[in-house]
């Protein structure tokens, strides 16, 4: 038992664990609620001694212009357009709110809960079609109109694609937003929204839907940051990225396309407890990985995302904090169905427990990532080290190959971006998945090609030849898996064809209770242990580093960052 | 000189409709487009692609798009961008402002130098000055700009603290002229090493070559001093060289402001490019390759012209 108790703290320390997990762990291992507490207490302690912490400074007080170095430029600041990550995880999360959000600014545990924001509280009916948002009354837009029933249903409007219930979309209606959101409105299958008074919208949907409240705070396809109609009413969808307003705690000041964006400390917010510390932030979009730490250095930034691996030691040397933390992120491969070899299961996890993930993680990428044991992330609430995934051994994988009738092993085309959002080091952790996998008789050939040729590759499903490819992504809504494993999905870019994983993603949508959505979604994420169409590799900590000027930051444990309670010392 | 001004003006026009054709060629082969970059992972919805493909006009054949564009770009409607959703010219212009004022600071920096270091290094010929010059100038324009600004960026910002490491303004201190300057300083001398490096080379040659004429040998009999042999007399004939060499450079200052920029975060037209690239902004990088081409061409065409109102010989002819 022993063992087994010192595997979890391991566990909870290395972030792998919730201390939700680690207590139900520890309970059904018979130990008493006193000496798991202290358990926790000693985790706690050791955690704090990790390279990387989860918070700064969180000393009191407030003000200062914080000026954050992002490793490419937003695009459009339109909270249903914006597509590029640092787009809406930075710079919109701060302008606009949604109707729900997550726990971000907590640095205990995962913040995985859905709490309200712009809604006061959320009613589900009984037979899990309708939902009722109850608003928060009184607040406003930065511009001084009403943030009300109407407004929300202005926004969904304007991404909901009604001609598909065989209604006449909105004037407002824009089709790259439907596109971009389509994976959240088709599965929700809503026939109407109403509003029964101003500050209450009630959704109808045809069928009930699990993820419908989870699934709202999610990014990375579109968000539901709810922004002001009368700025569109004056002057369309240019206005909205010229001009963006919308209720959150900071509102736009200026911005300089591609260069530097200004936000301003919304004086008015509407939750005074909850308003911003700093009076300014300024996001100065700094490509180069070298030039954004030489600005960290030099004093002219005070936060930078994405910094150099190989750079972290020294900037902790020098005085800088490294924050680190589990998020959704998942880097994975996707296996193509349709090219012989993989037909077979064995050989599929003969690949999977070639591939040394810890090593990848320690070795190669200085556990700035967790090597990854499930298809979820592991802020997912469906998240679980008890998936079955195989560990790595490269003997047994000899062994699964020679039963399959590949002593000699096979060769395979592994299709790889040089670089790309979330994609950390690809070329690199490919060239290590190969260097594995040749040492069972995987024969792989890199295909690499730069992002936007990648993306477009990717998004046209594999071709004959290609063996694999990669992605970067994953959500804390359990609805994630629907995604890459899905077999009717965009997203299934290996044709993977079993219909096993429809009917269980069926009946996890469509539960009734979290408790049993989590149990079916897990029995996804089994069956793909099992079958391995979805090759989990890596979970990224996302390491920032920050100037300790900076006050208050509390590392995200989600996609979207949280700054208002972030402020600079002078 | 009339003339040839009206002829280097009719000749340009060919030159910028070869550019664009060509730009507009190149972006279309590239896989990948506006549509993917805009969808991002939603890109694998077939249908909504398809959608917003006809939306854009992008479904059109590639003659039919380009007419299309340069009919609007004639009427000085150069569109929209996909990536930002702003007016193109908007962008282009204050960010080309900016790179021009980079090449600007560059081409003082190379000139300045260039000539002084050329000068001295040739009047005193196989001196360690000259050698050492010629070593370092051989190094300078062997190595990467972006090596070398990293290196001056480690130096001057994060060593001694003397100047900004990235920016044209203090994102704190303000904008005035005075700290455009100051963070002017280092990109435009990493900038200019190499083109300095080129002009202290050819200035040198030339010099020497004009040291030895006869007309040095008569000043030098006359009883004129050492500095005024040099400076008057040489350095007057070296100047049509230096000048035609500058020309080139300014071209060379151009492009190597692109890369400069993303490095020191210099807010210019070469990260705009950088950006539209990888952002597939067609509209956008479109707009700005043609406008960069035009700063060329007008940039070369000054330089002629400086190179015949100094040379009284290329009047003649």
């Amino acid at each position: 038992m022993a063992n087994k108790v010192n595997d979890a703290l391991t566990d909870l320390v290395r972030g792998k664990i919730t201390r939700r997990s680690f207590v139900q762990r520890l309970t059904a291992l018979g130990l008493a609620m006193p000496a798991i507490d202290s358990l926790l207490r000693a985790g706690a302690a050791v955690a704090a001694e990790s390279p990387y912490s989860v918070t700064g400074d969180m000393k009191e007080g407030s003000g200062g212009n914080l000026v954050v170095g992002q490793e490419s430029n937003w695009d459009v600041l339109d909270p249903a357009l914006g597509t590029g990550a640092v787009t809406w995880r930075t710079c919109l999360y701060q302008i606009y709110e949604s109707l729900v959000s997550r726990d971000l600014d907590n640095p205990q545990g995962i913040g995985n809960q859905v709490v309200p924001r712009i809604t006061k509280s959320i009613d589900q009916s009984s037979d899990g079609k309708t939902y009722t948002f109850h608003l928060q009354p009184g607040v406003t837009f930065t511009d001084g109109t009403p943030f009300d029933a109407d407004a929300v249903m202005w926004n969904i409007e304007r991404q909901w694609d009604q001609s598909k219930t065989g209604k006449q979309n909105a004037p407002q209606f824009n089709k790259t937003a439907a596109a971009v959101r389509s994976w959240f409105w088709e599965p929700a299958q809503m026939l109407e929204m109403t509003a029964p008074d101003k500050n209450t919208v009630v959704f109808h949907l045809a069928k009930p839907f699990s993820q419908f409240v989870s699934g709202m705070p999610e990014a990375g396809l579109g968000t539901m940051g709810i922004s002001s109609p009368e700025v569109w009413k004056k002057g369309g969808d240019a206005a909205i990225a010229a001009t963006p307003v919308g209720t959150g705690p900071f509102l736009f000041e200026s911005q300089v396309p591609g260069d530097t964006l200004i936000i301003a400390k919304n004086p008015k917010y509407w939750n005074s407890s909850q308003a911003a510390k700093a009076d300014r932030i300024t996001f100065k979009a700094l490509p180069d990985a070298a030039t954004r730490v030489a600005a960290l250095r030099a004093g002219d930034v005070h936060i930078v995302f994405a910094p150099p691996t190989q750079e972290l030691a020294s900037l902790r040397q020098a005085g800088f904090i490294v924050t680190a933390r589990p998020n959704p992120h998942l880097w994975y491969l996707q296996l193509n169905a349709n090219e012989p070899y993989w037909k077979d299961a064995r050989v599929r996890q003969a690949f999977f427990m070639s591939i040394n993930r810890a090593g990848m993680a320690s070795q190669l990428l200085k556990d700035t990532v967790l090597p990854a044991v499930s298809a979820n992330g592991r802020t997912c609430p469906s998240w679980t080290d008890k998936a079955g995934y195989a560990d790595y051994n490269p003997e047994a994988a000899k062994k699964l190959l020679a039963e399959a009738g590949f002593e000699k092993g096979f060769d395979t085309i592994f299709q790889i971006p040089t670089g790309g959002s979330g994609e950390i080091d690809p070329v690199a952790m490919a060239e290590w998945i190969a260097g594995d996998a040749a040492k069972v008789g995987i024969r792989i050939k890199l295909q690499t090609m730069e992002w936007i040729s990648y993306l477009h590759a990717w998004a046209s499903g594999m071709g004959a030849g290609i063996g694999m490819n990669q992605q970067s992504w994953g959500m804390t809504s359990m609805y994630w898996p629907n995604l890459p494993l899905r077999t009717s999905s965009g997203l299934n870019v290996g044709h993977q064809p079993d219909k096993q994983f429809d009917m269980l993603l069926d009946e996890a949508n469509s539960a009734l209770d979290q408790d049993t959505a989590i149990a079916k979604y897990r029995a996804v994420d089994m069956l793909n242990a099992k079958e391995m169409w979805l090759v989990p590799v890596v979970n990224d900590l996302a390491p920032v580093v920050i100037s300790p000027k900076v006050k208050g930051f509390v590392h995200t444990s989600d996609w979207w960052w949280d700054l208002k309670k972030v402020w600079v010392e002078a | 000189m009339l003339t040839y001004l009206a002829q280097r003006v009719a000749a340009a026009v060919p030159t910028m409709f070869g550019v664009s054709v060509v730009t507009f060629a190149l972006l279309h082969i590239v896989p990948g487009g506006p549509v993917v970059a805009m969808l991002g992972l939603a890109a694998s919805n077939p249908a909504a692609v398809a959608a917003i493909t006809r939306d854009l006009g992008l479904d059109k054949p590639i003659w039919e798009q380009y007419l299309i564009w340069l009919k609007r770009a004639l009427s000085g409607d150069f569109g929209m961008s996909t990536e930002f959703h702003v007016p193109v010219l908007s962008l282009v212009g204050p960010k080309l402002a900016h790179t021009l004022l980079l090449t600007a600071g560059s081409l003082v920096y190379a000139v300045v130098l260039g000539t002084i270091i050329g000068i001295v290094a040739a009047v005193h010929y196989r001196s360690v000055f000259d050698r050492a010059a010629m070593f370092v100038t051989l190094v300078g324009a062997s190595a990467p700009v972006f090596w070398i600004g990293l290196l001056l960026s480690y130096l001057f910002a994060i060593r001694l603290g003397w100047l900004p490491a990235m920016g044209m303004t203090s994102i704190i201190g303000g904008s005035s002229p005075l700290i455009v300057l100051e963070h002017l300083i280092l990109p435009a001398f990493a900038n200019s090493i190499i083109s300095m490096a080129v002009i202290a080379r050819i200035v040198r040659s030339s010099m020497l070559e004009a040291l030895v004429q006869p007309y040095v040998l008569a000043a030098r009999a006359r009883g004129l001093s050492r500095t005024r042999q040099v400076l008057v007399h040489a350095f007057r004939n070296v100047l049509p060289d230096a000048i035609n060499i500058t020309g080139l450079q300014v071209g060379f200052l151009f492009g190597g402001a692109l890369i400069v920029e993303v490095v020191f975060a210099w807010p210019g037209v070469g990260y705009l490019i950088y950006s539209s690239i990888q952002a597939r902004d067609y509209v956008t990088l479109q707009a700005s390759v043609l406008i960069v081409s035009a700063v060329f061409v007008i940039v070369n065409l000054l330089a002629d012209m400086a190179r015949i109102a100094l040379d009284p010989r290329e009047q003649a002819a």
